[in-house]
């Protein structure tokens, strides 16, 4: 049976550690395995970091919405911001082939959200980015 | 995040407890640092009660093993889940660190100095 929970957070790195917790207790109740539990968060991390640090152009408050949706198959995560429109999975691969002191800042978080999960799309909608990545189970 | 170290022969093994993420990034990478400019040259860093690492926790272990290879020293890590190994992997870095399945594996490699 798909279960699902919504969480909402503030543009606040100070929340992250909480959004965390309630993913995993989320997953932990619903059976999810710790290879589920770790994508999820990392996708989670990596993504909502990336909005905190540049999506915004203003110093206000801004709600982030993350959706998750567990079916019997599949982990859905949606991820609605109102920052400006930016697509985090438009950004160039980073070449993991160099040694590290000559890589680019950046782009390392992205590259682990497209290779730890099965699916990641982005559609700007009015004034949200939505963010929607799944994980086969 | 909480870090712990002790001795194991030669090596510092530093030890990170809960979650290498955003916000512990930073600090782990002041403390290892500070241990290399205070003479460390043989450092494991021991993941075996870390549950979850992000990308700028994989950036702040870049800095100290950089760091520590400059001084003439030796890195390694040790304690990887399958997530975490799965992690350094795709950052290709993999290859790049020393790695050891048990930290008595580690004291076991005789290139400690």
């Amino acid at each position: 049976m798909p279960v699902e929970t919504t969480l909402r957070l503030r543009n606040d790195f100070g929340e992250l550690s909480a959004v965390s917790e309630a993913t995993t207790q989320f997953l932990e109740e619903n059976l999810a395995g710790p290879d589920i539990v770790f994508a999820a968060n990392l996708a989670i991390e990596e993504l909502v970091t990336n909005i905190i640090k540049y999506g915004y152009d203003d110093e206000a408050a801004h709600e982030i919405r993350i959706d998750l949706e567990k079916t019997d198959d599949t982990l859905c995560i949606r991820i609605c911001d109102d920052g400006h429109e930016f697509n985090p999975f438009d950004q160039p691969e980073p070449d993991t082939s160099l040694p590290a002191e000559e890589r680019e800042i950046g782009g390392l978080g992205i590259h682990f959200v497209r290779n730890m999960l099965d699916s990641c799309t982005y559609l700007r909608e009015g004034n949200q980015n939505i963010v929607t990545i799944t994980k086969k189970l | 995040m909480q870090i712990t170290e002790h001795h194991e022969g030669p090596i510092l093994v530093i030890a990170v407890e809960g979650r290498l993420d955003h916000s512990g990034a930073g600090a782990f990478q002041e403390y290892t640092v500070n241990r290399i400019q205070e003479g460390a040259r043989s450092m494991v860093v021991d993941f075996t009660h870390t549950t979850f690492v992000a990308s700028m926790g994989i950036r702040a272990i870049i800095v100290p093993a950089q760091e520590i290879s400059r001084a003439g020293g030796r890195f390694g890590l040790t304690g990887l889940s399958p997530q975490l190994r799965q992690l350094f992997e795709i950052s290709g870095l993999l290859k790049v660190f020393n790695t050891y399945p048990t930290l008595a594996d580690a004291a076991a490699d005789g290139v400690w100095a």
